[in-house]
């Protein structure tokens, strides 16, 4: 639940801030009005009086002009309303300090300081003024609103890709310790080196991969197990093309971006692929852009097994992206007859 | 204050009226002036004669005469033209003699709610038998003096009668006192005069919204003239 700041909805906060408006105004007037050189009891009936006449076009204004009529963007209706009632609110001002005082208090002696124009002045300054005043409470508010939409919609994008880095793991050792399955049915004495390997990428996935950036040298360096890992699980029936450009030191990147595509290539590649199966991958890094291409050869089974959580990585992948690299990246998919390209351009 | 309150001259005082309200400025504007031809003539008060004549007919005014004479009116500043209205083309002076001096006041009618009134201030005074003895002719330049305006309401009486209501400053600083009165005042501690410092304006309003009010005048601070010529 959203909650605003104190002072912005508390009624005694409110009334501090009318009542000190309101004494800065009397003050103000006071030091203008006072007949000598101090003030006198006629002086603050006279600003008294002055002001009596300044509530109700202040007030009629916030409290039902402006959320009827501005709000609502009624903007003729209000603006012709405030006219008439700032021309008559003036007019019984002046009225009263040159005509009615006489009898209304007939034994003290006014007479307005201002002539009518002067106090119309001085009623659209009041109102002009007390309506920023508002208006800049509104958007304390609203910025108020806005940040905590913010803090809440950032609160969700982490909760999102917590679920999303939570899934990835799950499916890429799911997938690798099938293969250790297998290599252990068949006793394969490259097993040890193979867990070993395991072990290793593990550790980034569990441990390293919990920072929302991680030096790129670490996630390719991951790659590289990942390759070693599936070489000893193919026999290396496969052809790997591996090219790797540029100064990646400094550079950081999501983790576990770059493993998804790497992983689809062995699956739907070299797992159902013929025996001519093959992998390129290319990494490029230049100023401060990363270039990342990985292209395998289609299986002759290219569709996942039905147990397998097809798809998801990739749209897991494309979802992270999204949410991590907004306008930061390209990234496009051939889906040709004999391959599969993906291409990933990301501005790191 | 730049300058001692008591040390104002005013002319009801000279009148010998109980009590005169002062004020630091005046209440006659130049573009609301107005000449008055009734108020010329000589004028019998209780104890002394009273001279009024418009400036223009001022032996007084010779100086100011030729001044603005001779220069060309194209030649006037603004403020001049002004100047020339309000001392020259619509005042008059008032003069009458007290204790071997003669006393001249610069006198501007103005109309207010369908009431006359005038705004008096002091203009010199000359030693009667030695009319030459300047240190004692001028007020302006004095030190310690400045020229005080006082108000008095202008009633005639058919053509030969004259009342010269001056606004009572004994209820008015009383009034302030009280603190009902709400304008503009200093008041010298010592003493207790107060002098009014509201602006021109501010007294015309008074004036208009309180002129008729029986309660500023009093009958002490009202001079009777008879017309003599």
């Amino acid at each position: 639940m959203l909650q605003k700041r104190f002072w912005l909805d508390d009624p005694r906060i409110r009334a501090l801030q009318h009542l000190f408006f309101w004494g800065l105004s009397f003050y103000i007037f006071l030091q203008f009005f006072k007949t000598g050189a101090e003030a006198e009891k006629i002086d603050y009936l006279y600003t008294s009086l002055f002001h009596i006449t300044l509530f109700p076009v202040v007030y009629l204004n916030l409290e039902w002009l402006l959320p009827n009529f501005a709000n609502k963007r009624k903007w003729l209706t209000y603006a012709a309303l405030i006219l008439i009632m700032i021309a008559l609110f003036s007019w019984l001002n002046f009225q009263f300090f040159e005509l009615w005082s006489t009898k209304i208090l007939p034994d003290y002696f006014f007479i307005s300081y201002f002539t009518l124009w002067q106090v119309i002045e001085f009623f659209i300054v009041y109102v002009v003024v007390t309506s920023l005043l508002k208006l800049s409470k509104s958007w304390f508010a609203v910025n108020e609103l806005q940040h905590q939409l913010l803090h809440s919609e950032k609160q969700k994008v982490q909760i999102e890709l917590k679920a999303l880095k939570a899934q990835v793991n799950p499916h890429f050792f799911f997938n690798t310790l099938n293969s250790i399955y297998s290599m252990s049915l068949d006793k394969d004495e490259r097993l040890p080196i193979t867990v070993l390997q395991l072990s290793d990428i593990m550790r980034y996935f569990l441990y390293e991969s919990k920072e929302d950036f991680v030096p790129l040298e670490k996630e390719l360096q991951v790659l590289q197990d990942y390759i070693a890992l599936q070489k000893i699980r193919t026999d290396e029936k496969f052809v790997m093309e591996e090219g790797m450009e540029g100064e990646v030191k400094n550079e950081k990147i999501a983790p576990l971006l770059l493993i998804t595509f790497l992983e689809n290539a062995f699956k739907h590649g070299v797992k159902t692929g013929p025996e001519n199966a093959f992998i390129k991958l290319f990494v490029q890094v230049q100023q401060g852009y990363l270039d990342f291409q990985v292209e395998n050869n289609k299986g002759i089974i290219d569709k996942p097994d039905p147990g397998e959580y097809s798809g998801v990585g990739l749209e897991n992948v494309k979802r992270r992206l999204e949410l991590l690299y907004p306008d930061k990246h390209e990234l496009i998919i051939h889906d040709l007859a004999d391959r599969f390209v993906v291409h990933l351009q990301l501005k790191l | 204050m730049l300058f001692n309150i008591k040390n104002l001259l005013v002319f009801c005082s000279l009148l010998l009226l109980q009590s005169c309200i002062t004020s630091l400025h005046r209440l006659v504007t130049y573009d609301k002036a107005v000449l008055e031809n009734n108020i010329s003539g000589t004028w019998q008060g209780k104890e002394k004669i009273i001279e009024i004549r418009p400036t223009k007919q001022s032996e007084l005014a010779k100086e100011f005469k030729q001044s603005w004479n001779e220069k060309d009116k194209k030649q006037l500043s603004e403020q001049d033209k002004k100047d020339s209205i309000l001392y020259y083309e619509k005042s008059y002076v008032f003069s009458f003699i007290k204790s071997d001096v003669t006393y001249f006041m610069l006198a501007n009618f103005i109309r207010l709610n369908n009431e006359l009134y005038a705004d008096i201030y002091p203009l010199e005074m000359v030693n009667t038998d030695a009319p030459d003895k300047k240190e004692i002719n001028e007020y302006d330049g004095k030190s310690g003096y400045t020229a005080a305006h006082t108000f008095a309401k202008v009633i005639f009486s058919g053509n030969n009668s004259l009342e010269l209501k001056f606004l009572s400053g004994k209820f008015i600083s009383g009034q302030i006192g009280k603190g009902r009165v709400s304008i503009k005042n200093e008041k010298d501690e010592l003493s207790g005069v107060i002098l009014i410092t509201a602006s021109t304006e501010e007294l015309q309003r008074f004036i208009v919204k309180y002129g008729r009010d029986e309660r500023l005048y009093d009958k002490n601070n009202t001079v009777i003239l008879t017309r003599k010529t």
